[in-house]
């Protein structure tokens, strides 16, 4: 019996969790667009998915880490158009072999415009932390700011001109086009990503003071913990995988503008949101971050799928919202009724 | 309240530092356009460059960060300000920057709208790049020989509030009623809103879409680059055919690699050049803008201008030129 | 107290207030563009161009002054204005429908009703920040407007309203006034007063600034609340209208990306996304401020990236400086005490 009633309440407590409920939704959403239009859920539609919102899924993982510390970051996709611009000149210019001849140009390796990506949003991310920690400006100004500073320094040093596909090397391309067990690289680098944060946040002191900083500045204080060093920490690593992103979504696109990836920051965030990270700080599961960001994205690649024609093009912007709203709010109203649950659970 | 006088004083000191200059000017224009950063107005300007070289005239040109009308009327306003003698415009909205070019054009300032016009009551002339018919014309007809008459299209447009699309896609649509294309079926348009990014997942959309999917057009630079790509990723290249308008530069490799057979465009820099010229004979006093006359535009020979219709006027700089795989190369560093 | 004021590094305290440092930055942006551009950039000019810069975004940024006070942001405003704007020109249907007056009453109502909608979602879902729910709420309205405007633009308005009122002027002691900045300007000093010294302005400042101890003290937090999103978002409704007198005819577009140009002028003004701060004149001096650098800096770089960045700039550095400066001096004084004691 009481076997029967452990199985039972085990299998309960799978269902109440959040993370369950976002699966659902997405389920739902999947089987709504496909009574539409039947190829939405097709093995490679659905691959297509997860590959296009790898980006937005890293960008994610960022995402929560700062908004684990109670911060907020709303530069980021400057930030990825800064990182993705840097790399880009390095890149047709050749700086790195400015002797090479014509053949090997466009040839600086991979992984150096990766890091040269990475570091400049890594320093990008620093000094929105530096600003926010050591600086008390509040984080959405502070960011703000720096949303309109890093677009106009990408604008600057790229001199008005983007970077084209012919500017590009060959296995710049070709970094978000390989595929290995029928998943895209792009869905790759997001899951060793994903694996790396979730062991920093999981196991490391350093993850752990995120948590800490966000869900009691003061009680993390006095336990020993520099709140400043956590919220740096978050924007710190927030920059580098905006760089990460910039160069994902600039392959992907084969072109890099100065105005690239404009507004991304707010579906960012609200797939944060729906994924369950509290906004002002300290709680949020890095699943639940994933599943947010897949919401969105199955949402966006829906309305395209949907075969909206003629006028009903014109229903896209709306439902865009009140799908986004309705997601946003079921998920309060579930972790309402968990919250309920458990203190009249505790109460028996 | 104290700091709202404080407030005022101190406007009113700036008041006594106002100060005056006047000086003699050479013909002074102003071009805007309907994005920075966009490699098509890059090469407008350079038609602009161009034509300074051989009339001598200042120009000064800009675009908004985010394409937006707002933007475009802080920047004519800035040019009302500076008191140059035109405004060359191509225009995010046809109609939300009519009242502020009246403005200008009630200080004497000439109003010129190239590439995307503005509404009749707001210019003084436009530069059409080609015959708007024509432009849907010679894409159906392409897209039709490429996929043999026969079976199903789409049309990957940029913004559906964009008044030259819809131009185009409306006699792309007259165009395919015509019997020789009674077998083609156009099944949807949708719209890439002119952003890489979203023009790949439209694309991505309709490949997935519709499994018959013959062909496609894409009537905007930004469009059919986007569509190229990802045609080319989901390994399609020479089964889904592509035409519509695009840069030579941004599509040579698509042209090289049989995703894209053949499509058009016109040559933004004669269309800047054009324009510049029909600024400074505007300025000068030779032309009106009236149907009717005509001016010399240097190398491109006279042009006429004519009726367009609407309650304004028009010229023309040319017929759209058909890129292909063979004759790319010529033009891919051009522009 | 006498202490610091004999110490050199000590910066005057008026000089703290926020309004007097704009006042500064103020002169000093005249003054250096009037340098470089003496014949274009020049004061009658300027108060030319405040119809670009200052009315629409001024009103806006009036309504987002009361949600940032509350210490709540909305990114909506844009789209309220859009919205309304669109209702306001498709009743109006250029002369074919209801009398204009009443459009743009119903102007008014729709920017309330959106903002009641907004208000409504915050306060009853306090879990979730105002950022996500208006960011959702921004998307919806727009997209309404996309519904009934779909490609079309609507105009024709009446004359006083296209012509007069975006591009008129009227000539006070030799100065040509625009009459969209005196419409500003005339309604600023009543806006002062309600907010900064009538009690309801007042319970603004106490709910923002301890949100609990104002619900223990017996106002009616979420009431308060709520009203200021309906007034906030009739503003941006004003504001939209402002607009469209410039633009002559409505887009669904019209206004994208306003809200946060609203915002950064909000906080330049001394307003704080933690709430409990802000002022009118404050806000009216960042608007002139914003006024004088965006139109120098239009016409020596002519690049609206350029524009953008010197705006970032401006904004991080009036909220920097002033905290770095406290916290020095919190540090010295410190340090001041510690030595002090260390003597006795």
């Amino acid at each position: 019996m009481s076997q029967i009633k452990a199985r039972d309440s085990r299998l309960k407590r799978f269902l109440r969790q959040r993370e369950t409920g976002l699966v659902l939704v997405i389920i739902a959403l999947i089987a709504l667009v496909s009574l539409r239009n039947p190829n939405f859920s097709s093995l490679s539609n659905l691959q297509f998915i997860l590959g296009d919102t790898s980006i937005m899924i890293v960008l994610a993982l960022g995402m929560m880490c700062v908004l684990l510390v109670g911060s907020i970051d709303i530069s980021i996709s400057g930030i990825m158009a800064l990182g993705a611009m840097t790399a880009g000149i390095v890149m047709k210019n050749n700086l790195v072999q400015p002797e090479a001849a014509d053949a090997l140009r466009t040839s600086t390796p991979l992984i150096l415009l990766i890091l040269i990506s990475m570091g400049v949003g890594a320093l990008c991310g620093a000094i929105n932390g530096l600003l926010i920690s050591y600086g008390k400006v509040l984080p959405i100004v502070a960011t703000l700011g720096m949303q309109y500073i890093i677009y106009g320094t990408s604008h600057v040093i790229s001199g008005g001109q983007a970077v084209y596909r012919k500017d590009m090397s060959e296995a710049f391309i070709q970094f978000t086009r390989g595929s290995f067990l029928g998943l895209n690289s792009k869905v790759w680098i997001m899951l060793a990503a994903f694996i790396i944060l979730y062991l920093f946040i999981t196991y490391t002191k350093a993850g752990r003071h995120l948590y800490a900083v966000g869900s009691n500045r003061e009680a993390a204080q006095m336990s020993g913990i520099k709140p400043e060093t956590a919220t740096l920490n978050a924007h710190i690593i927030m920059g580098a995988l905006a760089g990460l992103a910039g160069m994902m979504y600039a392959s992907h696109d084969n072109k890099v503008t100065q105005d690239m990836a404009m507004g991304y920051e707010m579906y960012v965030i609200a797939a944060c949101v729906i994924g369950g990270v509290s906004v002002t700080g300290g709680s949020g599961k890095i699943l639940g971050v994933l599943l947010g960001a897949l919401t969105i994205g199955v949402i966006n690649n829906g309305l395209t799928m949907l075969r909206l024609t003629g006028n009903s093009e014109f229903w896209k912007k709306a439902i865009q919202g009140a799908v986004i709203l309705i997601a946003v709010v079921t998920n309060v109203l579930i972790s309402r009724g968990h919250r309920r649950r458990v203190l009249r659970e505790r109460r028996i | 309240m104290k700091k709202l006088i404080s407030l005022i004083l101190a406007l009113v000191m700036t008041l006594s530092i106002a100060s005056l200059a006047l000086a003699e000017k050479p013909i002074k224009i102003g071009v805007v356009y309907k994005q920075t950063g966009n490699p098509f107005f890059e090469a407008g300007v350079r038609g602009f460059e161009e034509a300074q070289k051989e009339l001598g005239f200042e120009f000064i040109h800009n675009g908004p960060a985010d394409s937006s009308n707002e933007g475009q009327i802080q920047i004519i306003e800035g040019y009302i300000q500076q008191e140059v003698d035109a405004i060359a415009i191509s225009a995010n909205d046809a109609a939300g920057v009519v009242s502020v070019l009246q403005t200008a054009m009630e200080k004497g300032i000439k109003v010129i709208s190239w590439d995307s016009k503005v509404e009749a009551a707001g210019r003084n002339l436009n530069i059409d790049p080609s015959v708007a018919q024509n432009i849907g014309r010679v894409q159906v007809e392409e897209i039709a020989k490429q996929i043999g008459y026969e079976g199903q299209i789409a049309i990957l447009s940029a913004g559906a509030t964009m008044d030259n699309q819809n131009t185009w896609i409306r006699y792309m649509q007259e165009e395919l009623e015509k019997p020789e294309y009674e077998k083609i079926e156009l099944v949807t348009i949708v719209y890439g809103d002119d952003l890489t990014d979203k023009s790949y997942q439209e694309m991505q959309g309709l490949i997935n879409s519709y499994p018959d999917l013959k062909g496609v057009v894409s009537p905007t630079t930004v469009g059919i680059a986007a569509a190229a790509v990802a045609i080319k990723d989901m390994g399609l290249s020479g089964k889904i055919k592509l035409t519509g308008l695009g840069l030579p530069s941004e599509m040579a490799d698509a042209l090289k690699d049989g995703t894209c057979e053949g499509m058009y465009l016109w040559n933004p820099i004669d269309l800047g050049y054009v324009a510049a010229y029909a600024s400074v004979a505007m300025v000068k006093g030779e032309i009106t803008g009236a149907a009717g006359e005509s001016f010399e535009a240097g190398r491109l020979g006279t042009k006429e201008i004519m009726d367009a219709g609407d309650g304004g006027t028009f010229t023309l700089v040319g017929d759209p030129f058909r890129f292909t795989p063979e004759n790319i190369d010529d033009w891919k560093d051009v522009y | 107290m006498s202490a610091n004021t004999k110490n050199g590094l000590k910066i005057p305290a008026w000089l703290k207030r926020r309004e007097w440092l704009l006042v500064v930055l103020v002169v000093l942006t005249y003054l250096f563009f009037n340098s470089q551009a003496p014949s274009i950039y020049t004061f009658p000019k300027l108060l030319n161009q405040t119809r670009v810069y200052m009315v629409d975004v001024g009103f806006m940024a009036m309504g987002i002054l009361l949600v940032l006070i509350l210490g709540d942001i909305d990114i909506s405003v844009a789209s309220i204005a859009a919205l309304s704007a669109t209702v306001m020109s498709v009743t109006y249907n250029a002369g074919k429908g209801i009398p204009f007056g009443l459009s743009i009453i119903l102007m008014l109502l729709v920017g309330a009703a959106c903002g009641l909608v907004n208000g409504l979602l915050i306060t009853k879902f306090k879990e979730l920040f105002p950022m996500i729910i208006t960011l959702a709420t921004s998307t919806l309205y727009r997209g309404i407007a996309y519904i009934i405007l779909k490609d079309q633009s609507a105009g024709s308005f009446p004359s006083w309203f296209a012509r007069d009122l975006g591009y008129g002027s009227i000539n006070i002691l030799g100065l040509e006034f625009p009459i969209m900045l005196l419409c500003l300007l005339g309604f600023i000093p009543f806006y002062h007063v309600w907010l900064h010294h009538t009690v309801s302005g007042r319970y603004l400042f106490a709910v923002g600034t301890n949100l609990t101890a104002s619900r223990y003290s017996g106002l009616k937090t979420d009431r308060i609340k709520l009203t200021a999103f309906v007034v906030n978002a009739m503003f941006a409704a004003v504001g939209g209208f402002f607009l469209t007198s410039r633009t002559g005819s409505v887009k669904y577009t019209i206004g994208t990306g306003f809200e946060m140009q609203a915002i950064a002028v909000a906080i330049l003004g001394g307003a704080s996304t933690s709430g409990g701060k802000g002022s009118v004149p404050g806000l009216l001096l960042a608007l002139i401020l914003l006024t004088a650098l965006k139109n120098g800096l239009m016409l020596l770089y002519n690049d609206a990236f350029i524009l953008n960045l010197a705006v970032g700039l401006l904004l991080i550095l009036v909220v920097l400086i002033p905290n770095i400066t406290s916290s020095l001096n919190a540090r010295r004084n410190v340090r001041r005490q510690r030595m002090s004691l260390a003597k006795t």
